[in-house]
């Protein structure tokens, strides 16, 4: 229940800011008002009440709608114009991600219909704020056939305002490049900016309904962040043998335990670069992932005869349930993935069995920065083992065999994008024999470590193109056990 | 054989053709009344994922 709540108050936060940024008052809606049908067309609707959206002009004795006005406020409108393109760049950066490749697309059309009270009489559509666009079309050019467009028409009873969106998965170059992301800046603020004049006889001025601010107005940070953590558990077995004259069986039991923690933060630079102009740049863009693992590899092998293979099979996939939020009217979703897989090597002498295990925990919280032109990391990881065993093996053998699961652990927006890491621990068994009836055994363990972030979309094309980015981070290994036998 | 190579041909060429479109519409009525009261009615439309032939150069 709290957990809808927070999903709610997020979406109610997120689809509010686009009209408060529009009309400069905040609609609301509760759950009630929010319907969904979903045959082959997903189709949600939202009857959301407003006030303050009509005001009144003194000198000219008429009523205002006014789109993009910023309450005519310069000293406002110069902090929530980068907020408005923040939240236009951060919702395309979204669904780029979704669209994986440039490829793909996502049109948008957008009709907005305006009717005005019975009885008015419409006088004037003018352009809003510094706007000098005649309210007629509008056209933005992100680049890489990415674009708005917009016709604006009057009707009867107010006007119809017509949008195009594209969107797709390659690089909107034009805002990309410093000097060109000043005119595409221009043409966004000035996209859809108008007002409309109108009068009538039944409204009086003193009945109109005051504004509602939004949060937004007074959240200036300049970024988008975002952290979530999911935790979970799994048990498994797995058993592998090779047929028919010489068999072995290699039981890997892993026991899991896993807490994980995910953030993600956007930091937009802004350059002024006029009177409400700007140049913008990605500053920063993070991601870091938190997993705490406890783990226990055990092998139990049995084998009759001299044999040397390697065997490797997939364990499984864990995928709990997605993590929502919205960007917008975007609902985004972050999916945890869980993959482990194992291998074992054997190298036998003779047929023996006897069986090794150790307890692993293992705690690693890796962060990736672009700042602008380079990637950076920074790592802080700790390891430690608990309760070696090596059991007596049945015969007096030569024996190597190792154990090595190596596990991915990732946390991708719409199961594309995000950071991820990657760790393989390992468990290594060796017997020699020394003397006629002596048998030395040695344990060994340790693991390597490494991560980086998967990129898509607008954000892989800001992050210097790069597909991925992993490294490699850590390599610990030690001698767990050591011991010999007599026979 | 060469019909197995044009064959394949043809698949590579499909799936450098092929993409995905996907369409979201959005119809807005924004209703105001002469009380001081406005009501906006937003509806939003996923369809399902379209595959055309794009002309990208």
């Amino acid at each position: 229940m709290t957990a809808d709540q927070k999903l709610f108050d997020n979406f109610l936060y997120e689809a509010t800011k686009e009209y408060y940024f529009l009309y400069g008052t905040t609609p609301n809606f509760s759950v009630k008002d929010i319907k969904f049908s979903a045959d082959k067309t997903f189709t949600a609707t939202i009857v959301m009440k407003v006030e303050g959206l009509v005001s009144y002009d003194k000198d000219k004795n008429r009523f205002v709608i006014a789109r993009k006005r910023f309450e005519n406020n310069e000293k406002l409108a110069d902090l929530l114009l980068p907020k408005y393109f923040e939240s236009q760049i951060e919702e395309n950066i979204f669904i780029a991600s979704f669209l994986k490749s440039e490829k793909n697309s996502l049109v948008t059309e957008r009709t907005v219909e305006l009717v005005l009270p019975e009885g008015s009489k419409l006088e004037e559509i003018s352009p809003a704020f510094v706007s000098k666009t005649q309210p007629s079309s509008w056209y933005v050019d992100f680049g890489g056939g990415n674009t708005y467009k917009a016709e604006l028409k009057k009707t009867e009873k107010g006007f119809i305002l017509k949008e195009t969106m594209v969107i797709n998965g390659g690089a909107p170059k034009n805002l990309m490049d410093e000097k060109s992301s000043v005119n595409v800046l221009q043409s966004l603020r000035d996209y859809t900016a108008f007002e409309i004049a109108f009068s009538n006889e039944k409204m009086k001025p003193d009945a109109l309904t005051e504004t509602v601010e939004h949060k937004v107005k007074s959240d200036f940070s300049g970024n988008w962040a975002f952290s979530a953590s999911q935790s979970g558990q799994k048990t498994l077995t797995f058993t592998t043998s090779t047929t028919p004259s010489v068999q072995v069986t290699a039981t890997a039991r892993i026991d899991t335990s896993l807490t994980m923690q995910v953030s993600l933060l956007i930091d937009h630079g802004w350059v002024k670069t006029g009177m409400f102009s700007w140049s913008w740049r990605l500053k920063r863009f993070e991601a870091s992932v938190s997993p705490t693992i406890t783990i226990k590899p055990l092998l139990d092998i049995n084998v009759t005869g001299t044999l040397e293979r390697t065997l490797s099979a997939d364990l499984f996939t864990y995928r709990p349930s997605p993590i929502y939020f919205s960007i917008s009217f975007v609902p985004v979703w972050l999916q945890f993935e869980f993959t482990v897989n194992a291998e074992v090597y054997v190298k036998f002498s003779a047929g023996v069995s006897f069986n090794v295990s150790t307890n692993y925990s293992h705690y690693a919280s890796l962060k990736f920065t672009y700042d602008g032109s380079t990637w950076n990391y920074s790592a802080s990881r700790n390891a430690s083992y608990s309760g070696p065993s090596f059991s007596k093996p049945t015969a007096k053998a030569g024996v190597t065999e190792k154990l090595s699961l190596p596990f991915t652990l990732s946390a991708y927006i719409y199961s594309v994008a995000g950071p991820f890491m990657r760790l393989s621990p390992w468990l290594k068994a060796e017997t020699t024999v020394s003397t006629s009836n002596r048998l030395d055994a040695k344990l060994t363990g340790g693991l390597t470590l490494s991560g980086g972030v998967q990129m898509a979309g607008w954000l892989k094309a800001f992050c210097d193109n790069l597909p991925s980015v992993e490294y490699n981070i850590w390599t610990w290994e030690t001698t767990l056990y050591q011991t010999s036998f007599t026979y | 054989m060469f019909r197995k190579l044009m064959f394949v041909v043809m698949i590579l060429l499909f799936g450098a053709l092929f993409a995905t479109q996907y369409t979201r519409t959005i119809t807005e009525k924004i209703e105001v009344y002469d009380n001081g009261l406005e009501i906006i009615t937003r509806q939003e439309k996923i369809c399902q994922s379209s595959t055309q032939i794009t002309t990208r150069t």
